[in-house]
């Protein structure tokens, strides 16, 4: 034994060393705080299935985190498996039930379409030789039969695709046995166009490319008009309305935070149907402008930042009608603050008919869900970070995604 | 069994002494590290503070709290690191080549044993093994001893202490520090691959001399084209038809399988075809 000692003492330093550091760090030893919501008031269930993502910084370093049900969840961030195995959780359904249709394919909502017969998907494919001449430009279309297993699949070049540099898929839906796809196509002097190619399931074609939308103002002295269709992008499910958003923004230097900020100058609002393939614009002039607009089901919630409120019009697309307009209190980032945590924007979203504010707050964050049908509150609770490691001001939290597990 | 221990300890001390001056030479630059970079950062602070009249707190704000970050990706840490690893990889060959060298080869001997030849095989690429996992505790110590010292030079107020974990994450130590334990046994179960695969390409060149660094050479890309092989496949032939998972099953086999191929090529060449 003695011959041994020099290997032996190094073999049982390094397996204790290794193995505490990995047994340890395994123990939440991670720098991102747990969250929590506390309820405040209102019903514990609308946080069912519900995922609140943010980002935790802290100097140069970004964390993503996950809220489920109220708690952090417990990610594995560290391990690659965890990255090969994650899975959008839209597709685990299908990854089951139909693995194959999912091969080569990009796993992203909007190329998807999914009802309870028919589950559809559209690919945009464009390759280039090295001599930059364009060998390929088409639609990939493949439908799959959910009861026969059979699957429709076929190429289509795009008409005129040597004007666009690039086609964003938004929306795909299937309508009566064709497959209609949205897309946004950018062309090379920086207009945009929004486009609904409708493709025959029989016949294995392309039957009409119509232009619904068209963005031609550029840029010019740091004023530029965005363009936005907004329609519930991460879901599969069959939706019968898009939203559309032009908003003219003009980008602003702010004296007192020597920040650049954005104003809204002007906004249009439209409203497409998919199957009567019409565009609707929804004349709210007489609201002022949109700072950002959702679709739910047949509901337009138009929305605007007013001081400490926030204005939420309803309008029914089916019967053109508004509804009476919703108020939430929604204090506005205060610009002479000194702590940089009360500095973030508050974070809204709509969801399924129902409004998420997350609000910085002295010791934490607020988060309010309202019920955009009635205007009332659903739940109000505070989102506080429990263990947390570091009592800086360099730490920063950010919520980015609110969305419904599924 | 025994014998293989006896070896493996064999070939450990005959490179302990050398090991021991890589280890002293890496602490004293890490050292060095940490103290050149707390001090220098202390020493802005004071010329900020003092020559600037700015308030503590706004200089956090303008030039961010000290962490580790800063000792882990200066110089002085970087090269102590990449020495630490150029020397082994040095010592993969030599560790076959110092058996050959002088006039009563070595080699000789140890062939000689009254033991299969693989022992020597596997007890080099122990030790080997041992080595870089000594190495890796070693970083981990030093991590704990060189905040100790950053905690003596930064005061509290200018640092964020964060655990050691966050500083392995997110650069070159995450190639030596892997993420989870699963990473760890991945990486270093490739690293193990790559070692046996090199010392097979070794023996070529030991048993075939001139002839062999060309078999060797040869050897070598067969395995590493053939560990890619289902990527290779994957990407070119069947355009992306397996999902992630499916892929790195099929990868773990493929390194599993160029594992086994070169202990057993590396088996049959130290059997019958090795020149002393």
């Amino acid at each position: 034994m003695k011959k041994y000692w020099k290997i032996i003492v190094v073999l049982i330093i390094t397996v204790i060393t290794v193995g505490t550091y990995y047994i340890r760090s395994s123990f939440a030893s991670r720098t991102v705080p747990e969250f929590e919501v506390k309820k405040i008031s209102g019903d514990e269930k609308e946080l069912q299935d519900l995922v609140i993502h943010g980002d935790y910084n802290v100097n140069d370093i970004l964390y993503s985190f996950k809220i489920l049900n109220g708690k952090t969840m417990n990610i594995n961030y560290d391990s690659i498996i965890s990255e090969i195995v994650e899975l959008p959780s839209q597709f685990e359904k299908i990854m089951k039930e139909h693995k194959n249709f999912l091969r080569q394919k990009v796993l992203n909502p909007g190329n998807f379409y999914e009802d309870k017969a028919w589950l559809a998907y559209a690919e945009y494919e464009i390759e280039n030789t090295f001599s930059g001449m364009t060998n390929k430009n088409e639609f990939l279309i493949e439908v799959l039969d959910k009861k026969t297993n059979e699957t429709v699949a076929f190429e289509v070049a795009i008409p005129d695709g040597e004007n666009y540099y690039t086609i964003n898929i938004n929306d795909v839906q299937l309508l009566n046995g064709k497959v209609k796809v949205l897309t946004n196509n950018f062309s090379e002097d920086s207009s945009e166009e929004a486009h609904l190619y409708v493709f025959d399931l029989k016949e294995k074609k392309l039957i009409r490319d119509d232009v619904i939308l068209k963005n031609s103002e550029g840029v010019e002295n740091g004023n530029w008009t965005s363009f936005s269709i907004n329609n519930d992008s991460l879901s599969l499910k069959p939706s019968e309305y898009a939203l559309f958003l032009l908003q003219r923004v003009q980008e602003e230097m702010n004296e007192n935070t020597k920040e650049v900020e954005e104003k809204i100058l002007a906004s249009e609002c439209y409203v497409y149907n998919f199957e009567k393939e019409v565009l609707e614009k929804i004349n709210h002039e007489e609201l002022g402008m949109v700072e950002a607009a959702s679709l739910h089901n047949s509901t337009v919630f138009l929305q605007n930042q007013i001081d400490n409120r926030l204005e939420v019009v309803p309008y029914d697309i089916e019967t053109g009608t508004w509804r009476e307009k919703i108020l939430f209190n929604v204090p506005q980032t205060s610009e002479n603050t000194d702590n940089d945590d009360l500095h973030a924007e508050p974070f809204i979203t709509v969801l399924n008919g129902k409004i998420y504010i997350i609000n910085a707050i002295d010791d934490g964050y607020s988060l309010f869900i309202g019920d955009l049908s009635t205007g009332q509150s659903l739940y109000e609770g505070k989102i506080v970070a429990k263990h947390k490691k570091i009592n800086q001001y360099n730490d920063k939290t950010y919520f980015k995604l609110i969305e419904p597990k599924s | 069994m025994n014998r293989y221990l006896k070896l493996v300890n064999f070939e450990f001390n005959r490179f302990f002494k050398l090991y021991i001056v890589l280890v002293i030479v890496t602490i004293i630059m890490q050292f060095f590290a940490v103290i050149l970079e707390s001090r220098g950062y202390m020493r802005e602070a004071k010329n900020v503070i003092y020559g600037d009249m700015m308030s503590k707190a706004d200089f956090i704000k303008n030039y961010e709290a000290f962490t580790m970050q800063r000792v882990v990706q200066s110089n002085w840490f970087y090269w102590s690191i990449a020495l630490c690893v150029v020397v082994l990889l040095i010592y993969v060959f030599f560790i076959w080549y110092r058996d050959w060298l002088g006039k009563n080869s070595f080699i000789y001997r140890l062939l000689m044993l009254p033991t299969a030849r693989l022992n020597l095989y596997f007890a080099k690429a122990t030790a080997i093994l041992i080595f870089v996992f000594g190495l890796v505790a070693l970083q981990l110590l030093l991590f704990l001893i060189e905040m100790q010292i950053m905690k003596w030079i930064v005061p509290a107020e200018f640092r964020v202490d964060l655990p050691i974990k966050e500083y392995t994450d997110f650069n070159y130590l995450s190639v030596i520090l892997p993420g989870s334990l699963i990473d760890f046994l991945l990486f270093y179960g490739m690293g193990i691959v790559a070692v046996c695969v090199t010392f097979t390409a070794i023996l070529f060149e030991r048993c075939y001399r001139l002839k062999g660094i060309i078999f060797g050479i040869s050897y070598g890309l067969v395995s590493v084209g053939f560990f890619l092989m289902p990527l290779l496949i994957d990407t070119f032939v069947l355009n992306y038809y397996f999902f992630p998972v499916e892929l790195f099953v099929m990868e773990v086999i493929a390194g599993i399988i160029v594992l086994i191929g070169a202990v057993w090529i590396g088996n049959y060449l130290l059997k019958y075809k090795i020149r002393v």
